[in-house]
């Protein structure tokens, strides 16, 4: 990845809060038909960490994720961000949503969708012009700025939303499944990116997923929900630091160790 | 557009090949209604002879002026009201609910039933059957414009929120690009309907306009022009139809490359909904 | 977690355990609802006399809605009222019937040729844009204002959605099963009845559907304008004969016919094709 000199205007995105939730619960539905799909979550996210949640498909990892970006109000519990209780989404965190063929709009081109919140936020033209080209060569698509999304690759399209993301100033990044429909190998470099910008950037971001090769590769700790209504079964933390190899972490016997004692979690 | 692409050869015939049915039927009229002596199926030369007359005398030219007038504004208004309109409708849920058993009335109501109430309160200038034509026009557009508001994805308003877009900035480049498909499946309806429209508003009562030339012809038994006539409207829906293909392919071009792009070729989506 | 249980998030979903409070909730809702359309109803009737009072526009267009409702309730005590219903109904559907014995076949035969369908496809575009009705003035001359008149009309408006239909839903065959019926060398006739037939189904029955609705709707401009028998004829003489309301009345019977045929239509065609759910919207 050739982008660092590209990032100057990204500098100031360092993270410098932290994001958590505290006795998050979350219902729907009222009264005596209520179904509660999460209960009294305490999940922290430090500056410049990576956490990747995981559980089993259904567990409510993409309610949780919701709650975080302040697109669901938690029924009891409060999500803060800093020192600050969010109310609706903010400024500082950006999604990257699964489906990113729906999520990026097929009738703007990619430069356009990747500047498109800014528009939202009253920035210039020209300003909103460099930014979204730093942030797609942050991404490693210096060339596709002009095309339609359409006529990306997945990979692709995953990295014009990442850049979405990271045009809007955001220091927390959450990622929905982010890598669930791209192929290995572009899932590896996806990975990698992902690696990549936090340690370039000093984000912070939250995956969720429910591979757990992909959860003990990408986070300094996987926490792991299970149960209805989910909760928090364990926490584990992954002790490689910013640096990471698709091949020599992945032989270690801490990374088997980890994934061991994930999947064991999610099996009981 | 890939006829564009063949060799000349190739391009005769498939040209020839769209064509010859049409010619053979042109030329089987002509040459059976040669001599004919009905007055009701007069000769295909004695109707050419009375559409030349009519385009050269230039009542025709002043026919078809005034009524594609009335058809485009009318479309036009009718476009402008029913996007507007179901946008609004289409994001406010509640509304929409609410509002529901109505429009599907409005909508199952024959328009030609309401066409002599309003003549005949209105009278019988332009104006009248430009609004005529517009409140006609305006249920399959309205109805499908708040179809594809509804049809956005999730995802797009899960991301227009999680990313703040205001309201203006949303509803420009998001909501009305997204329904766009739809809203424009609608006009194509509408055009339809604004066309019949149109030629039963001049037969009801007009003093102008291609219905009128049609209607004066057949009552003092013109029938070679009357049919003239006729031939002129079906031209003229045909050419409306060709237009609205070309705007639509302007307005929708990422619509039907994207649609290519992403299933192989097979361009054909399901959109609209058939309103008459 | 799936889209569909994001866009329907649990409480949606039906709950087996406890079935009575959800019903309660839901029909409280149900309350709201028709309360709002009541609102919505009277304000429409408010705005309505409102014009009226005022004159502000003419009182041919907008006359009392007391004087309407009282038509439409004297009309369905009449035969004359319920003769020209079957009459503009049956002229309709006979129409209509025409349409499908020509079209459907026609439809298939050009499906299933390629030759045939670029020879014809000019011609079926003229027709379908040729807006039907403005043959009326002919027709009359040629036919008087009889119900075969308008029953050829219809029939020239309505046989185009279905033939475009049914070609469409005949050409349009997934390249997996075009695939699999030549490899496994499936003969022509059993292609035809099994593979040809099956897939054309929904398209023409959605053909047949917006056309049904259409001959209605063409049905009643024919007896509008020509004063043929029907409750086309009636409105316009209505209308003539200076009883705005009365004319009015029969508008709205004439939608409620509209939304009635409609309705059927979609109940006809879910229980006809309920293997075939997906393929109920297709190209107008």
């Amino acid at each position: 990845m050739t982008t660092a000199e590209h990032l100057d205007l990204l500098d100031e995105r360092r993270a410098r809060h932290p994001l958590a939730v505290k006795g998050l619960s979350k219902s729907y539905g009222e009264g005596s038909t209520a179904v509660r799909v999460l209960e009294d979550l305490d999940v922290r996210v430090e500056p410049n960490e990576i956490v990747c949640i995981v559980g089993p498909s259904g567990v409510g990892k993409t309610t949780l994720l919701r709650c975080l970006a302040g697109l669901l109000a938690p029924t009891t519990g409060a999500v803060m961000f800093g020192p600050t209780t969010m109310t609706g989404p903010i400024l500082e965190v950006g999604v990257v949503f699964q489906d990113y063929s729906r999520s990026l709009l097929p009738w703007m081109r990619t430069r356009e969708n990747v500047s498109f919140p800014l528009q939202g936020k009253g920035m210039r033209k020209a300003a909103r012009r460099a930014l979204a080209d730093q942030c797609l060569n942050a991404v490693g698509l210096p060339d596709a700025g002009r095309k339609y999304p359409w006529q990306l690759s997945g990979g692709m399209q995953q990295r014009a939303a990442i850049a979405r993301a990271l045009a809007y100033q955001s220091e927390v990044l959450l990622m929905d499944e982010p890598f669930a429909s791209v192929d290995a190998q572009t899932r590896f470099d996806l990975e990698d990116l992902v690696l990549h910008l936090r340690k370039r950037l000093g984000i912070s971001v939250v995956v969720v997923t429910h591979d757990i090769d992909e959860a003990v590769y990408l986070a300094d700790r996987v926490v792991v929900l299970s149960g209805h209504p989910a909760h928090v079964v364990d926490v584990v933390e992954v002790p490689f630091g910013q640096d990471r190899d698709q091949i020599q972490t992945k032989a270690e016997p801490a990374f088997t160790e980890a994934r061991a004692r994930i999947l064991g979690r999610i099996r009981r | 557009m890939t006829t564009l692409l063949l060799p000349p050869a190739r391009l005769l015939l498939r040209l020839l090949e769209r064509l010859w049915l049409v010619a053979v039927l042109a030329a089987g009229w002509w040459f059976v209604s040669a001599d004919s002596t009905s007055v009701y199926f007069p000769a295909l030369s004695a109707i050419w002879d009375a559409l030349v007359s009519g385009i050269t005398s230039g009542t025709i030219r002043t026919d078809v002026t005034y009524s594609l007038t009335n058809i485009v504004l009318g479309l036009v208004l009718a476009t402008i009201v029913g996007t507007a309109l179901g946008i609004l409708i289409g994001e406010l849920e509640r509304l929409r609910q609410v509002l529901d058993p109505f429009l599907q009335f409005v909508r199952s109501v024959p328009q030609s039933a309401l066409i002599p109430i309003v003549i005949g309160a209105l009278g019988i200038g332009q104006a009248p059957k430009i609004y005529m034509i517009a409140f006609a026009c305006v249920w399959p557009v309205l109805l499908n414009t708040i179809d594809g508001v509804r049809a956005i994805a999730p995802e797009v308003r899960d991301m227009a929120k999680a990313y703040q877009i205001p309201h203006s900035l949303r509803l420009r480049r998001m909501v009305l690009p997204a329904a766009m498909p739809q809203i424009m499946a609608g006009v194509r309806v509408s055009l339809a309907v604004g066309v019949v429209v149109m030629v039963v508003s001049e037969i009801f009562s007009a003093t102008v306009g291609i219905g009128h030339f049609i209607n004066t012809a057949g009552s003092v038994f013109d029938i070679s022009a009357a049919w003239a006539g006729t031939l002129v409207v079906g031209a003229l829906g045909y050419l409306l139809s060709l237009a609205f293909i070309v705007v639509e392919k302007a307005m929708l071009g990422w619509y039907f490359k994207s649609a290519g792009a992403s299933s192989g070729g097979a361009t054909t989506r399901t959109r609209g909904k058939a309103t008459k | 977690m799936t889209i569909a249980e994001k866009l329907y998030p649990p409480s949606v979903a039906p709950n087996p355990k406890k079935p009575s409070g959800r019903r309660r909730v839901r029909s409280r809702k149900r309350i709201g609802l028709a309360a709002w359309q009541l609102g919505t109803a009277l304000l429409i009737a408010a705005v309505w006399t409102l014009v009226y009072e005022s004159g502000l526009l003419s009182r041919e267009l907008v006359p009392p809605l007391w004087d309407v409702a009282r038509e439409f309730v004297t009309l369905a005590g009449t035969a004359a009222f319920w003769a020209a219903l079957a009459t503009t109904v049956s002229n309709a559907l006979t129409g209509l019937a025409a349409g499908i014995v020509v079209g459907v076949p026609f439809g298939l035969l050009l499906g299933i040729s390629q030759a045939a369908y670029r020879s014809a496809q000019f011609l079926i575009e003229l027709g379908r844009s040729f807006p039907v009705i403005a043959l009326l003035p002919v027709m009359v001359l040629v036919l008087g204002a009889t119900s075969q008149m308008e029953i050829v009309v219809v029939f020239s408006g309505v046989l185009w959605p279905i033939l475009v239909q049914t070609i469409y839903g005949a050409r349009r065959i997934d390249p997996v099963i075009a695939d699999t019926v030549r490899g496994y060398r499936i003969p022509p006739l059993l292609r035809f009845v099994k593979v040809v037939l099956p897939n054309a189904a929904p398209f023409a029955a959605t053909g047949v559907r917006i056309a049904a609705s259409a001959s209605i709707l063409i049905a009643i401009g024919v007896e509008v304008l020509s004063l043929t028998p029907g409750m086309g004829g009636n409105l316009a003489r209505a209308q003539t004969d200076g009883a705005p309301a009365l004319a009015l009345a029969y508008v709205v019977y004439a939608g409620l016919v509209g939304l009635a045929m409609n309705k059927i239509l979609w109940t006809v065609e879910g229980r006809a094709l309920a293997w075939n759910r997906r393929a109920t919207r297709s190209e107008p």
